[in-house]
């Protein structure tokens, strides 16, 4: 496993909360792609938090793995959120013609983990 | 001293996760570009659901701005927070659906009363009558 990804997957309340870096590049959102998969498959997750609080720059590339992930997630029935895009990002994503097709957004984490009681995962 | 009116864009906290915005005169892409920064800093800062975009005012509705439009609700997706659209007159309502186009998921009223009812409705709150 890469340094750079430890820490930054954790689960909570049957939410595996995936943080990605502000640095981040390819090599890193791919690996934890790879590993979030991977947890999702060995722990009981009802639900993928991506976390993008910290990212402040995106790119064609970076909005394809996003979807991807969610695509994968939703084939082992995990619904996913991405949660915390700051107004910057959501303007470039925008302004880019991209989407998150399909992929529900909230602005705060704490409105990602809420939807986990009333779906009752538990 | 000229002050540019034009450029304001102001957006108001009307009740507990729902915000509003009422656009006034021509919406060209520059003005956009300025309103969709003003709204998303303040969906940002308040952590709003709901916000209410009130077109009466806009004196034209062609494809350019109905593209603007949707483009913006596009963002505010991106940041957890759904787009009414309010103020909806008859001719737009014509005119947008004989332009061909689609406002996707938006939900659009023609009062700002009703789109106030649905931001409620979302957010789960309600306003009652005393007693």
């Amino acid at each position: 496993m890469k340094p750079a990804i430890y820490g930054a997957l954790k689960v909570v309340q049957k939410c595996l909360i995936v943080s990605i870096a502000t640095d981040w590049d390819d090599e890193l959102v791919l690996a934890l792609q790879k590993e979030a998969l991977r947890q999702l498959n060995r722990q009981n997750v009802s639900r993928l938090v991506i976390d993008i609080t910290a990212v402040d720059s995106v790119d064609s590339l970076f909005t394809r793995y996003i979807c991807d992930t969610a695509r994968m997630a939703s084939m082992l029935d995990v619904d996913v959120i991405v949660a915390g895009m700051n107004p910057g990002v959501a303007a470039s994503i925008v302004g880019l013609n991209l989407d998150f097709e399909g992929v529900t957004c909230v602005g705060r984490i704490d409105d990602a983990l809420l939807g986990v009681a009333e779906s009752g995962a538990y | 001293m000229e002050i540019e009116i034009q450029e304001q864009v102001a957006v108001n906290i009307l009740w507990d996760n729902i915000l509003f915005v009422a656009l006034q005169g021509t919406l060209d892409s520059r003005r956009t570009q300025v309103m969709l920064e003003r709204v998303l800093n303040k969906i940002h800062e308040t952590g709003a659901s709901v916000i209410i975009l009130d077109i009466l005012g806009v004196s034209v509705v062609d494809s350019a701005v109905a593209n603007h439009l949707i483009k913006l609700g596009q963002a505010t997706k991106l940041m957890g927070c759904e787009t009414v659209i309010s103020g909806i007159s008859p001719e737009i309502a014509q005119t947008i659906v004989q332009l061909g186009v689609h406002l996707g998921d938006t939900t659009t009223t023609s009062t700002i009363r009703d789109a106030l009812r649905v931001a409620l409705k979302s957010t789960g709150q309600e306003i009652t009558p005393l007693s």
